[in-house]
């Protein structure tokens, strides 16, 4: 089905250094091939080339060549190899056309162009297999990252193209919608779709997949089939930056106990937004030196409830932060929040200048700022742009600017989304030590591995409701 | 309250787009005070009459801020304060309430699913460029708000911009803080939704058909005849110096 031979890519203009180098790559039709490597190792502009968007979106000089279902993929239009070859992009909120949820998923049928009864089968089928039903027919802003991602999913799921190209699907994905995408992808690949799957978290098509093709530096390092990849070792995946194919093992035991002491206490928040109850009279306590986990289905109230308790939403309930009830303004004086994307959250000329933003630049503040950039591993880059950091730099850089705040309540949401291996265990790290400064942290995320590693206990919604509060056991 | 919101009619895109059209012309032919008011409640019952009761009352309040807003400035000119402050005020209340009337057309357009208003375009016999467009800037308006929001929430934390009096005595600093990150938000969400619009072939100028089925009625008929018959009333009677 697909066949690359010698394929070099760079880009025009230079940005990006992820380029491609000498890919010599055959896929057979109905096969499913994991691409697996580093952040920045090329596994992305692979995916585009083998979409069109390079260089026919982002230019760039392209050699070697490349067929398609044995035409010459180079000298398609792209529209053409877009009805081939589907394609899944990497962050939900920027690659939706439409502003409701059924137009965006019959929008790639609409220019094939299907017939209208055909395109009205495709969307239910889609959406039973996907178990989307209650998305349908909604605005898409209000959505979660999660629910937009399956959205975007079976936008290109209708289409049935013969080739699927996804960038990190799982990345905001909760677990049992990370299980349907798995059952999807296995069907999709037993009907003859060809299924190639940029990817950090490998356990969901542990079963199905076909080879493992492992890129370095923009070059393909090995490619295992099933069983040899099966075969790595834990340590040789860490080694090779990537995370376990097994489910992470860690069972949650008894109930969290709450104690007066506590540094969050949280008390009957209830929160509607968009005229929908989000939160339902939620409850709990988090303690300073722990770090607890909100997990819960995608759309379940997760970030509305740490948006509610750092202040940034009006809600009923109480909240009380050190042993005080605290009104929403002072409460966001006491926290602080590091949202899912880091781009609108650095705006100093210097990394170094991020960590006196909005305050007076003092000895011990820039003192403070060293120490916490050396604890992260980011002191070479104190002089550097914040924008021309990696993806991970960056989010370390707001952990290390969140450690230096001196708030004891800190609150990340989804801070382990899109990172690889190597970048989740080094934020494991760093969250382990924050709790062992005695900061109190919110861990907003779908990530089991970062759950397994890193989280004292778990606090699970469901629908605006606790459904648990229990420690983890290990 | 399903079956409700069912059982009113639920206009054609292209009925939005002519009423917002015609709402456009009424505003630039009528110039008396009466006959604004006259056409601002032709444009109240045209809402009504489309199941959009709940739109009223805002918009009946908005006209109100900007007569009081006008009003002001009338005010103004009377007691000789500065003649800049008080034009601007009654341009601001004239120029608001006239234009509330495309603009509630041009809103309840906006509303419209995306796909039925690319198929509403291309059935006027518009270039798909024309479509893509309007789709993008529905797209864009939400896009920048919400990534405003995020960039103002974040700021919160880091002590920027927070509340009035800060904000202004930090102004200059506090645009960049915001402008910084808006434009670098926004240029990689237009770079990543062109990309993604491109490779599901919306650029693809050949035949394209619509999901959602669209039809022009009667009703949507009546409704444009209704909105024409009372701007040009309003119009006549203005001009025969009743108005």
């Amino acid at each position: 089905m697909i066949e690359l031979k010698n394929v070099s890519f760079s880009y025009a203009n230079n940005c990006e250094n992820s380029g491609l180098r000498r890919i010599d790559l055959t896929v057979k039709k109905g096969e499913l091939i994991i691409l697996a490597g580093k952040s920045g190792c090329g596994k992305t502009t692979l995916t585009r080339v083998l979409n069109g968007l390079c260089p026919q979106f982002y230019p760039g000089n392209l050699t070697g060549s490349y067929s398609l279902d044995g035409q010459d993929a180079l000298k398609m239009p792209i529209h053409q190899l877009g009805t081939m070859v589907g394609s899944v992009f990497q962050d939900p909120r920027s690659q939706f056309f439409t502003t409701n949820t059924t137009d965006e998923i019959a929008l790639g049928m609409e220019n094939i162009p299907l017939e209208r009864a055909v395109m009205q089968e495709r969307v239910k089928a889609v959406c039973a297999q996907m178990n989307i039903d209650r998305l349908l027919d909604r605005r898409i802003f209000p959505l979660s990252s999660g629910e937009k991602q399956l959205i975007a999913i079976a936008s290109i799921c209708a289409m049935e193209p013969k080739v699927i190209v996804m960038d990190e699907p799982s990345a905001n994905l909760d677990s049992d919608a990370m299980v349907r995408l798995g059952t999807l992808l296995y069907r999709l690949k037993a009907a003859g779709h060809t299924i190639i799957l940029s990817e950090h978290r490998f356990h969901y098509v542990r079963d199905s997949f076909d080879r493992l093709v492992f890129m370095e530096n923009g070059a393909i390092s090995a490619i295992y089939d099933h069983n040899e990849a099966l075969r790595l070792k834990r340590e040789q995946l860490a080694g090779m930056g990537l995370r376990p194919f097994e489910a992470p093992a860690f069972q949650v035991g008894g109930a969290f106990q709450s104690k007066p002491e506590d540094t969050l206490q949280v008390s009957e928040i209830s929160c509607m937004l968009d005229g929908r109850q989000i939160l339902e009279e939620v409850s709990f306590s988090a303690r300073s030196g722990k770090i607890l986990a909100i997990a819960g289905p995608n759309g379940a109230g997760k970030s509305t409830l740490c948006r509610t308790i750092t202040g940034l939403y009006r809600a009923m309930g109480t909240v009380q932060i050190d042993g005080e009830y605290l009104k929403r303004k002072k409460r966001t004086n006491h926290s602080f929040f590091v949202q899912q994307d880091s781009d609108y959250q650095l705006y100093a000329p210097t990394v170094l200048d991020e960590f006196w933003i909005g305050k007076k630049e003092t000895p011990a503040r820039k003192e403070t700022a060293l120490a916490k950039l050396k604890e992260m591993g980011l002191d070479a880059f104190q002089n550097r742009h914040p924008a021309s950091l990696s993806g991970g730099q960056k989010q370390r850089l707001l952990l290390a600017i969140a450690a230096a705040s001196s708030r004891s309540l800190l609150v990340f949401d989804e801070p382990t989304s899109g990172l690889d291996g190597y970048n989740m265990r080094l934020t494991v790290q760093l969250f382990k030590q924050l709790a062992k400064e005695g900061k109190c942290l919110l861990l907003i995320t779908h990530d089991m591995d970062l759950i397994a590693e890193a989280a004292d206990c778990v606090l699970y919604l469901e629908q605006g409701k606790v459904r648990y509060h229990r420690n983890v056991l290990r | 309250m399903e079956k409700r919101k069912q059982s009113y009619f639920r206009p054609d895109p292209r009925t939005w787009l002519l009423l917002c059209l015609l709402g456009i012309a009424s505003i630039l032919l009528v110039h008396s005070e009466i006959g604004g008011l006259c056409l601002f409640l032709g444009c109240l019952l045209i809402h009504l009459l489309t199941g959009k009761a709940n739109k009223i009352l805002p918009y009946a309040l908005y006209y109100l801020v900007f007569y009081g807003i006008g009003w002001a400035g009338v005010r103004l000119l009377d007691s000789n304060v500065a003649f800049s402050v008080s034009s601007m005020l009654s341009s601001i209340g004239i120029v608001g309430r006239k234009i509330l009337i495309p603009l509630s057309f041009a809103t309840a357009l906006a509303g419209e699913a995306t796909g039925s208003l690319m198929a509403a375009l291309q059935a006027m016999r518009f270039p798909k460029a024309v479509g893509i467009a309007v789709a993008v800037v529905l797209r864009f308006f939400p896009t920048i708000s919400g990534e405003y929001r995020a960039i103002r929430s974040s700021q919160r934390f880091r002590g920027i911009g927070v509340g009035v009096v800060h904000t202004l005595t930090h102004l200059p600093s506090t645009v960049e803080y915001i402008l910084i990150p808006l434009i670098l938000r926004t240029t990689k969400v237009a770079e990543e939704l062109s990309a993604s619009m491109t490779v599901r072939g919306v650029r693809f100028s050949g035949e394209t058909i619509s999901y959602r089925p669209i039809h022009f009625s009667w009703k949507d008929g009546a409704l444009c005849v209704f909105m024409a018959v009372i701007a040009g009333a309003v119009f006549v009677l203005e001009k025969g110096g009743v108005l």
